[in-house]
């Protein structure tokens, strides 16, 4: 129930730090009618260096953080003195920015051992059909990301700490470097027999517009500024029809694109990718599966995480 | 789950019994290592004070070392289930430090097994190892003497530099050797399209120990004044 004086409800907000409630940071004066976006304006009035996308405000430690449309008014057992608990998530980037840097690495990378290899090799030869595909395929799945993240992705949060931009661009242009560096080497070998070479090349293709159709299903399951958030189902692109058995279809379609390019170039440092990326994924599916299990009461019971029937 | 036992009447946890069955266990595992490892310093010394070629120590101990060290793998699998209450990625990091310098750099180059940093960091692992393996057992039971605390959360002031720099140097001496003999190192052109420069990797693992080395030293400092605060404070109260 709520109780408060009509007018006013004071509110001392604490700094959580590792959960421990540290001092009182600042007592404010609220209203019913206050949200939490106001009171973060508020508070950054005070303390000019934060922002919204990096501040948080709790009712209690153990829930989540409250929405910026949050009015105080429509929080339960609010009355004067009550404390919010605020967190500082650090300095935050974009995601769109984030997904810039860490894809335009990887092309450049390619492309500099790829283009420049009698500087770096001092190669004499003219590279080989295998490794002008293989440039195709890789530089290709990267200028597809590019191009949905500038069209087709919609994000549910705005930011990402910024500490993960430097992981993450150290893991991409990494690895990147070491692939193409192998690919692209005179002494490279391709596979040894033809069939590798098909089904390699046939997985990635599949893979690659698997991935895309997902995101594209995902695009329309979510409209325009919305953040609220459906059930997967298959839309009308047969490639979606595995909805069905996982919930994160998009990410099985990117594993297969990779084990298909790591067979197509039988490169050590691509399966090795394919496997770290994928075990990656799969954390992450794992996750998501979980938080479609809670959040929906219906959710189908025989799908999986990522790999359908298994996990 | 309950079971009950119809001879006595009694019924028994099934929970209870688990967490007995653990600690038999880990009883047992602390007690064989702390023997184990207690072998490989009865034999080092030996070798030291009888023999006149340092190389033997190595050569003597090789055998209880490499079984005791590598039992050691199994720790990361107790702290992966939670049978025992530590990071399963620290113990990763830590037992995998030794089992490379074990496995992939001091067994596989004999000309440095006489070398003298080999016998200076295999005793400081003994003693090192000793100490942490018996005082496990006993904090199983409760009966940790104040000594063994104090040795454990003091020793490290003086065992982990010596040992570091055992290890830093065998690793160090082995890098003119495996550059001519082109142990695990590939080259390509291969199947696999890869390469592996042992040596670099080496020089580039060495240097992975420069962060850890401050970082560990200052958690087992920060460590010893809240175990040896506690430890007092405990010994009093018995007293009392």
């Amino acid at each position: 129930a709520r109780w408060f004086s009509d007018s006013e409800a004071v509110v001392s907000t604490q700094s959580t730090g590792d959960g421990r409630s540290g001092k009182t940071l600042l007592c404010l004066e609220l209203t019913k009618e206050t949200t939490i976006l106001d009171l973060k304006k508020m508070h950054i009035k005070e303390k000019p260096y934060l922002y919204p996308t990096r501040m948080t405000y709790k009712v209690s430690l153990k829930e989540k953080a409250l929405p910026e449309e949050t009015k105080i008014g429509d929080l339960d057992t609010f009355c004067d003195g009550s404390v919010l608990y605020f967190k500082d998530l650090g300095p935050q980037i974009g995601w769109s920015t984030v997904f810039f840097a860490e894809y335009i690495g990887p092309i450049f990378a390619y492309l500099t051992f790829y283009l420049a290899r009698g500087y770096i090799y001092g190669a004499t030869t003219p590279t080989t059909t295998i490794q002008n595909i293989a440039c195709a395929m890789y530089v290709g799945h990267y200028v597809k990301r590019v191009l949905e993240t500038m069209f087709i992705h919609r994000f549910s949060k705005a930011t990402m700490p910024i500490g993960n931009l430097f992981k993450n661009c150290t893991y991409y242009w990494g690895f990147s470097s070491f692939i193409s560096y192998f690919i692209n080497h005179p002494l490279y070998t391709p596979p040894g027999c033809n069939l590798c070479v098909y089904l390699g090349l046939g997985t990635y293709l599949f893979g690659e517009l698997g991935n895309f159709s997902c995101h594209i299903a995902f695009m329309n399951m979510r409209p325009a500024g919305s953040r609220t958030r459906v059930i997967p189902m298959p839309d009308s692109n047969p490639f979606t029809l595995l909805f069905h058995l996982v919930s994160c279809p998009n990410y099985t379609y990117e594993v297969l694109s990779w084990i298909g390019f790591a067979i197509f170039t039988s490169t050590f440092y691509a399966a090795l990718f394919a496997i770290v990326g994928g075990g990656q994924m799969l954390q992450w599916a794992l996750g998501k599966h979980r938080n479609y299990k809670k959040e929906f009461e219906k959710y189908p019971r025989g799908r999986k995480a990522m790999i359908p029937f298994i996990l | 789950a309950v079971v009950s036992t119809q001879s006595t009447g009694k019924q028994i946890n099934l929970s209870k019994l688990q967490g007995m069955l653990s600690k038999v266990y880990l009883l047992l595992y602390n007690c064989c290592l702390a023997c184990g490892w207690s072998i490989v310093l009865y034999q080092a010394v030996l070798e030291l004070s009888t023999a006149q070629n340092p190389t033997y120590v190595y050569e003597r101990c090789k055998v209880a070392l490499k079984i005791s060290q590598t039992l050691a793998l199994l720790e990361i699998l107790h702290a992966a289930i939670g049978l025992v209450r530590s990071s399963p990625m620290t113990t990763f990091i830590q037992v995998q430090s030794r089992l490379v310098v074990l496995w992939l750099v001091l067994d596989p180059v004999s000309e440095v097994h006489g070398y003298s940093n080999v016998p200076m960091m295999i005793i400081a692992w003994c003693i090192a190892e000793i100490v942490r393996y018996w005082y496990y057992a006993l904090s199983l039971v409760d009966k940790v003497p104040y000594l063994l605390t104090w040795c454990r959360y003091s020793f490290f002031t003086f065992l982990y530099p010596i040992g570091v720099s055992g290890e830093l140097l065998t690793i160090y001496s082995i890098l003119p050797i495996i550059t001519a003999t082109g142990l695990f190192s590939l080259s390509l052109p291969n199947k696999w399209n890869v390469s592996f420069n042992y040596p670099i990797f080496l020089m580039l693992y060495m240097a992975g120990y420069v962060p850890y080395l401050p970082k560990l030293y200052m958690h087992m400092l920060k460590q010893r004044s809240k175990m040896l605060g506690k430890a007092a404070a405990d010994g009093e109260k018995k007293a009392n």
